[in-house]
């Protein structure tokens, strides 16, 4: 049998740590060249035609790949979400769930030979990483838990990226920084290294002006939010524009709230040691203007726009893939809530046919309306006897 | 009190359960009529532009009965089958409902969880009489009219494999497949060119292993798989455009039918009435099955050919 060659899909700087354990356990890791048009053009080639996009992507990530030598799919689905109406949500009814199989269907007629490991697809995730890996299920917690640290300090680089970007005194400093910061963390494999770093140490040196951004929170679905190749840029396109953003979703807050297991869920929390409001919390927020789970995280989409108005940010992005079930679903809700709490709601739908000119215009007018609105704001303050 | 059941989406699915249900409490129903221009109209205006067609429609004929009923009903079908989920999109209905039309429209719900109708019916009915006997004869007795619906259905479908036109199956969610302004007709276009339409949701549901988590994927999966054993000329496979649900599932049915080499044809609807399109096809088409059952009786006897 010929040795197996791993890939997975690319899910923002995730493969980071993923690859990291993956090698750790002896496995070989080929990860899917960086996306470009021509990675979504060829997704989308040979995908169903009404399919959303992060599946284009991902399979365009996986024929990359495979010229790169791969030969098997690692891929997770988290087949506990959304399995009860309560806590439905998490991609369990939606369209995310069929992923596995689907993949399965459209890379065979592709006529790539690829071996899939669907993880969380039936038995328990350690279980089925042991019989890939062949290692102990001691060994595999440890790595987990590292490459789980690394996860998390990566998304808090990146959330500090937004914040240091939107007032940096020079062009692509922060983005540097976020660079060097990316390459050290690769290296690193030992859990009481990741714990002790601070992350905000990295961007030390970028100088930055003083001033207060404007604040832009975003909201949607969640590969959306996580890839930045997939939604144009539009985290780097706002923070160049100098708005600071603020991401409603990440992927560990994503398996958090709704964790494989219950042990798992357990660990995660306690060695990430962050704190997220449960599902119950949500669906309370939400509960006003929707009454149930849509699937997917379109109840955390609405709760999500309703914090970041409490929170004071300046407006909301909504970003979805064009047609996405639960996104789609919630979209009439948040323009409401938009008109009820006076709060600017931008939603960008996503296809394979998007330039990356088109999301910059809207971008720039929405940046333009929500300064204008604060400088109105600031006036009405300033009058006398106000 | 006058309760509204949209003529769209569950309706047809489950077409004499909710009348019946609600006749049998002492409720007058208003039944929104079968989609026409005007309601189309309004879906087009209220429903969002990036959902199905099916989905828009509802808001079309709740639209329609706004003024017409004092509760609209809107079932919320978490799952029709043990395990498995219904379309999420469904879910939101009553909720989108009031974003758009205002907070004064009223809706009666109905939960229904893994196929299993007792229990909400129950609680629902509670809500509407306090005769408790009341509630429990409606609940049976709307039980019972789907139960009759299922066997006309079954019976109906019967007759059709003993039909000696050809065979055509089309498949798709009951709200696609029945309402026929929406699909421009097209099970009577192909009864007028001599096939024998079968709907899929007439086929008998045997139970299989699947790994569609969605009742509708699941059970049209499963249908196909019987009905495909039978002789069969052709599949049409109906969907909306935008329709995730299809998204998924006409990738596995396409492989399925391809596997039994029989003329398959996929058709995307969205809100556009203009016929000609649909004519051109379904023309296509069937000029292309009766090629075919000429071919294979050509080569069964091959002095015919002579």
């Amino acid at each position: 049998m010929t040795q197996r060659v791993f890939t997975l899909p690319l899910c923002g700087n995730a493969y980071i740590p993923f690859k990291g354990a993956a090698e750790q356990l002896g496995l070989e890791v080929v990860v899917p060249p960086p996306i470009t048009n021509e990675t979504i053009a060829l997704g989308a080639r040979y995908s169903p035609e009404g399919i959303c996009l992060p599946f284009k992507v991902i399979i365009g990530n996986y024929l990359q790949a495979i010229e790169k030598g791969a030969n098997s799919v690692v891929f997770y689905i988290n087949s506990q979400a959304g399995s009860k109406k309560h806590g439905g949500g998490g991609g369990g009814m939606c369209r995310f769930r069929h992923y596995g199989h689907l993949q399965q269907l459209v890379m065979s007629k592709t006529g790539a030979n690829v071996e899939f490991f669907i993880l969380g697809e039936g038995g328990g995730l350690v279980e089925q990483v042991k019989e890939i890996t062949g290692k102990g299920t001691w060994e595999i917690i440890r790595t987990l838990r590292v490459a789980i640290k690394k996860l998390r300090l990566i998304e808090l680089l990146e959330e500090l990226s937004w914040r240091f970007r939107a007032v940096e005194k020079r062009r692509g400093a922060t983005s540097k920084a976020l660079k060097k910061a990316l390459t050290y963390l690769e290296g690193v494999q030992d859990f009481r290294t990741l714990d002790g770093l601070d992350p905000e140490s990295f961007f030390c040196g970028v100088e930055t002006v003083e001033q207060e951004p404007l604040q832009i929170g975003v909201v949607g679905e969640f590969y959306l939010l996580v890839e930045p190749a997939s939604n144009c840029y539009v985290f780097e396109m706002l923070g160049e524009l100098g708005v600071e953003v603020h991401r409603h979703l990440c992927l560990s807050e994503a398996v958090l709230r709704y964790p494989p297991s219950f042990i798992l869920g357990k660990l995660m929390a306690w060695w990430l040691n962050m704190s997220i409001p449960s599902r119950a919390e949500i669906a309370e927020i939400a509960r006003p203007y929707l009454s149930c789970s849509v699937a997917g995280h379109g109840r955390e989409s609405v709760a999500d726009t309703i914090r970041f108005h409490d929170a004071g940010c300046d407006g909301v992005l909504h970003l979805l893939p064009m047609g996405c079930m639960p996104e789609v679903t919630v979209r009439p809700i948040l323009r409401k809530v938009s008109e009820d709490y006076n709060f600017p709601v931008l939603t960008l739908s996503f296809d394979e046919l998007i330039s990356e000119g088109a999301i910059r215009t809207r971008i720039e007018t929405f940046v333009d309306v929500l300064r204008l609105r604060r400088e109105r704001r600031r006036e009405r303050h300033a009058l006398p006897g106000s | 009190m006058k309760i509204g059941i949209p003529r769209s989406l569950f309706y047809y699915k489950h077409p004499h359960l909710w009348t019946t249900f609600f006749g049998e409490l002492g409720g007058e129903v208003v039944l929104s009529p079968r989609t026409n221009r005007q309601i189309l109209g309004a879906a087009v205006r209220y429903g969002e532009d990036e959902s199905c067609l099916a989905v828009k429609l509802v808001f079309g004929h709740i639209w329609y009965l706004l003024d017409r009923c004092d509760r609209i009903f809107a079932p919320a079908y978490y799952g029709l089958e043990p395990g498995r989920h219904s379309c999420p999109k469904f879910l939101g209905v009553p909720d989108i409902s009031k974003c758009i039309f205002g907070p004064h429209v009223q809706f009666l719900r109905c939960e229904v969880e893994d196929g299993i109708f007792e229990p909400g019916m129950l609680e629902l009915g509670k809500t509407l009489s306090t005769n408790g006997r009341t509630v429990k004869r409606a609940v049976a007795e709307a039980l019972a009219a789907q139960e009759q619906y299922r066997r006309e259905l079954t019976a109906k479908y019967q007759q059709q494999l003993s039909s000696e036109r050809p065979k055509i199956v089309v498949i798709g969610h009951n709200y696609v497949i029945h309402d026929s302004f929406a699909n421009l007709n097209l099970l009577s276009k192909l009864e007028e060119r001599g096939m024998e339409a079968i709907t899929i949701d007439s086929v008998p549901l045997i139970p299989r292993e699947s790994f569609l988590r969605w009742d509708f994927a699941y059970e049209a999966m499963s249908q196909l798989q019987e009905v495909l054993a039978h002789d069969i000329a052709g599949v049409i496979v109906l969907s909306n455009f935008n329709c995730g649900v299809d998204a998924i599932t006409v990738p596995f049915v396409e492989d399925e039918v391809e596997r039994h080499d029989i003329p398959c044809m996929h058709l995307v609807l969205d809100e556009h009435t203009g016929e000609t399109g649909i004519i051109t096809r379904v023309d296509t088409f069937v000029d292309t099955v009766k090629m075919r059952i000429e071919r294979d009786a050509a080569s069964v006897h091959p002095a015919a050919v002579r």
